[in-house]
């Protein structure tokens, strides 16, 4: 294990700060007058990471681990310091993350969620329990007495479709639309916090998060109506 | 299911922002919801994209060898307790962390005419959660609220303003509601209630209603 990890961890590169990344070579059609911020997706797509979450959970695969580890913890590290999290806790919270996920792999079930929403879940509640001191309870909690058990309904090219559709939509929603979505995710900030920071009224942040999650198709309803 | 979590909370919740007392009530719905848990698992998705994005932050050059070194001493977790008791498992998984005992043992005190209130511990104590009893047929004292009220039912169920609903629904009252919600008659009604200010008796029994709900 040891010697395959060493290979696994020369070959994977841990680059410099974002030296690995590279920008959206294959999207064509992200308009520059609507990217607020260079979006950009690392050389590893979510096909792999999935891959890799589910040889953790398979075969305990640390070497599959130290992959996912190099992807993930400098950006839950990231993460955590938009929250206002110092360098040194933000490292702490997304260690306690990747632990998380090393415990809870078989947990991850990819006809739910790719690897970057399962790992997301994972650190938005690390966060909480550690800046908050709150608890949110672990994804699999929440498995009761489900009706209308949808996500397992949906087919692999549908959710592939879809994964796909929102990586690229993301790069189409307006700037100001994407600063309160990254508000929202990235700050820990409610609808009427977003509000009152940014000084605007609570309905239009209210519209804008709705104009925004109807441009990342497939998640209100509304889609079809422009 | 006929009442679910409106978008804009659940959206809250799936962002981190929401606190405690209402993301419980959030997970306790769609413990019952998977319709209301794929829209999650979607703004989840939502999330993930938006981490893909981020400029990696620096860590340490050691951290991943001190974390390998700790993947042994944290190896795989037992999957969710089982319920203990019958009563207990009456309950969705989220919200036995916060009752010690089965549900016959809680802590029942007298919250109104015909209802019983369970305090349910939160961290966070701006808000406080409950789960409550109303006996069958009966009614909750008329009140408005100082602030949101959300309730979710667990069994049972209550009519209020003209609606139903019926285990799992989700019932949001804010300040401009007052309201008489009453139990179904075929059985008591066991739900969570949210609070994040006390309500505001408003009938002519609202004197009855404990100084441990106003
Ligand atoms: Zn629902």
């Amino acid at each position: 294990m040891s010697l395959n990890l060493q290979q696994e961890s020369a070959s994977s590169a841990r680059p410099a700060r974002g030296a690995a990344l590279v920008t959206f070579p294959q999207v064509g059609y992200a308009s520059p007058l609507t990217l607020s911020s260079r979006v950009q997706v690392s050389p590893m797509n979510q096909d792999m990471l999935c891959d890799l979450v589910e040889a953790v959970a398979r075969q305990r695969d640390k070497a599959a681990f130290a992959r996912l580890f190099q992807h993930f913890a400098p950006r839950l590290a990231a993460f955590v310091q938009r929250r206002g999290a110092d360098p040194a806790t933000a490292q702490d919270v997304a260690q306690d993350a990747m632990l998380t996920v090393w415990r809870k792999a078989q947990q991850f079930d990819r006809s739910r969620a790719t690897a970057s929403a399962w790992i997301f879940a994972i650190a938005r509640n690390r966060r909480i329990d550690v800046i908050r001191r709150e608890r949110r309870p672990d994804p699999e909690m929440l498995i009761f007495m489900q009706e209308n058990n949808a996500p397992s309904a949906e087919s692999e090219m549908e959710r592939s479709a879809f994964h796909g559709r929102l990586h690229a939509s993301l790069t189409q929603v307006p700037a100001n639309q994407l600063e309160i979505l990254k508000k929202a995710y990235f700050e820990d900030l409610a609808h009427s916090e977003i509000a009152q920071q940014l000084g605007l009224p609570l309905g239009t942040v209210k519209s804008r998060i709705r104009l925004a999650l109807i441009r990342l198709r497939g998640l209100l309803d509304e889609e079809e109506t422009p | 299911m006929t009442h679910h979590v409106p978008t804009p909370l659940l959206f809250d919740f799936a962002t981190g922002a929401l606190p405690e007392g209402p993301a419980l009530a959030v997970t306790t719905h769609l413990s019952y919801c998977g319709e209301c848990h794929a829209a999650l698992l979607r703004l989840e998705e939502v999330g993930g994209a938006l981490l893909q994005t981020l400029e990696p932050a620096a860590v340490d050059s050691d951290l991943l060898s001190h974390t390998l070194a700790r993947l042994d001493e944290s190896d795989m977790d037992a999957s969710v307790a089982e319920p203990e008791g019958e009563t207990r498992g009456l309950l969705p998984p989220v919200l036995r962390p916060y009752l010690a005992t089965t549900l016959n043992g809680a802590r029942w005190r007298f919250a109104a005419r015909h209802v019983r209130e369970a305090r349910l511990p939160l961290a966070n104590t701006a808000h406080r959660a409950s789960l409550l009893r109303v006996a069958a047929g009966r009614p909750v004292p008329q009140h408005t609220h100082r602030g949101v009220e959300y309730t979710v039912v667990l069994s049972g169920g209550f009519t209020d303003r003209g609606q139903a609903y019926r285990m799992g629904d989700f019932c949001v009252a804010d300040p401009s509601v007052e309201h008489r919600p009453v139990a179904m008659a075929d059985a008591e009604c066991l739900c969570l209630a949210v609070l994040d200010a006390p309500v505001l008796p408003t009938g002519r029994i609202g004197r009855l209603i404990s100084p441990f709900l106003r």
